[in-house]
């Protein structure tokens, strides 16, 4: 493929951008909230990501064998329960195309006391520096909606990932309800920026954390995609109305 | 029967919160590190999930896994198995054990030690109030059983555990619950307004 070829656009949020830019404006979106992800993560889903996150856990019926990688993994929240919960024999990655997230994730990892041997790796999604047919389990936490080539990721997620494992995708999707929609709507465009601004002087990030959940493609459209990509018993659960979902598929 | 999350989490607290304060315990249960253990409550008709972590008890209504070891008995009966010879209980027939039963063994053993009184822990932990509130709670969300009304429950429950602070006393939760009965009626009607009006337009 042909980075350079400015002729292919895509979205970034809702504007259109050359599609070789929009990696580096994703990046430079993290690279200005990573200080402040936590606290911002907390407040705009007033706390709630941690039940759709242990949701995800509940899901991904790890055991303590598996060797599972954390993909979009950020700041580890995810990677560091999957680090309790694994002994000598599994193996926790942290994967992140941001280094300014994952050494947050590090320090803060370091910060709570957590020694585990979590691997932390600098990776894009598109193509995964490991070898075929490894992981047991793999999660990905908001973190698809931010990749370029959305089909190319989910390829290259199932060839890593070894026959028999599971893969689970955690995201913001589209509410199943029309008022709820409006206020969500309301909310994230309103809201939202405002926030952003105050805590992290930062509004265009979280103008573009909102538009691009909108332009993320909704619960059916993402199951398609996994079963494109050779998913199977691709399943999907809803939470809080479909402001979030949770995809399932396995490699067999 | 599925617990809530919120609920699945404050037992969750109160059993890490208690093993806490013995590092002998601690230490005991750390031996079952990767351990899924799973106790079906046949009188209520309800499984929950034991995944012994590293440093703590994750408490979990489901997991996508199979159990090592998972013990089926009416509630009084499988207290009944903390206090008395396994051998009697499983004879009796009272309570079933399957997978593992070698940790089954292992871990009765462990429990008949600690003895763990989850309604004085859970009211030491949160407070005899909200304790009892929250039992009221579950007991009311349990006749819940449409799917509108069980994407509400979620919502509810969500919105408990982080602002369990907040209620006060037993009528202003039933207060409230009726006001979200009010509120889910109102948005019903708002729906089917909103469609009629989508309709008119086309
Ligand atoms: C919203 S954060 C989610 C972090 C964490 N998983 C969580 O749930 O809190 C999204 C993450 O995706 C990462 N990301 C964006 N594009 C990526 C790509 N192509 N490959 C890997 N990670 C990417 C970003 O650097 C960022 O850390």
């Amino acid at each position: 493929m042909d980075h350079n070829d400015t002729q292919h656009t895509t979205h970034f949020g809702y504007k259109q951008v050359a599609e070789s830019e929009k990696q580096s404006k994703v990046t430079a979106v993290f690279d200005s909230v990573a200080s402040q992800y936590d606290l911002m993560n907390d407040l705009m889903s007033m706390g709630i990501h941690r039940i759709w996150k242990r949701k995800t856990i509940e899901q991904s019926g790890v055991k303590s064998h598996h060797k599972i990688l954390d993909l979009a993994g950020g700041t580890g929240d995810l990677a560091k329960e999957f680090s309790n919960m694994t002994n000598a024999n599994g193996q926790v990655i942290l994967a992140d195309i941001n280094a300014a997230m994952l050494e947050c994730g590090r320090d803060k990892l370091i910060d709570q006391g957590i020694i585990s041997p979590i691997q932390y790796v600098q990776a894009d999604a598109e193509c995964l520096p490991f070898k075929d047919n490894y992981f047991d389990r793999i999660t990905m936490a908001f973190g698809l909606r931010n990749v370029t080539h959305k089909e190319q990721a989910l390829k290259s997620i199932f060839r890593v990932l070894k026959p028999g494992g599971k893969f689970l995708i955690l995201e913001f999707s589209h509410p199943d309800n029309q008022l709820f929609k409006k206020i969500y709507d309301q909310y994230s465009f309103k809201l939202l920026p405002v926030l952003g601004k105050l805590i992290a002087n930062d509004s265009d990030s979280y103008q573009y954390l909102a538009e691009s959940i909108r332009m993320h493609p909704n619960q059916e459209t993402l199951m398609s995609m996994m079963q494109q990509a050779g998913f199977e018993k691709c399943q999907y659960i809803n939470m809080t109305s479909g402001i979030v979902a949770l995809h399932s598929g396995y490699k067999f | 029967m599925k617990l809530p999350l919120p609920i699945t989490l404050i037992i969750e607290k109160a059993i890490n919160t208690f093993i806490e304060q013995s590092p002998k315990m601690r230490q005991q249960f750390s031996t079952y590190a990767g351990k899924l253990i799973k106790i079906e409550l046949t009188d209520f008709n309800l499984a929950i999930f034991f995944y012994f972590s590293n440093n703590s008890i994750k408490v979990m209504s489901e997991y996508e896994s199979e159990p090592d070891t998972t013990f089926i008995g009416s509630s009084v009966a499988l207290s009944q198995l903390i206090q008395q010879d396994m051998t009697d209980t499983l004879f009796t027939g009272n309570v079933v054990i399957q997978g593992d039963m070698h940790l089954g063994e292992d871990l009765k053993n462990s429990f008949s030690q600690y003895p763990i009184d989850f309604e004085e822990k859970l009211s030491t932990i949160l407070g005899d109030v909200f304790t009892h509130q929250l039992f009221a709670f579950f007991n009311r969300t349990k006749k819940w059983t449409n799917a509108s009304e069980q994407i509400i429950q979620s919502n509810i429950s969500e919105y408990l555990v982080f602002e369990r602070e907040r209620f006060a006393c037993q009528h202003e939760i039933s207060s409230y619950t009726s006001s979200v009965d009010q509120l889910r009626l109102q948005l019903d009607r708002l729906e089917a307004k909103i469609e009629r009006l989508e309709i008119c337009k086309k």
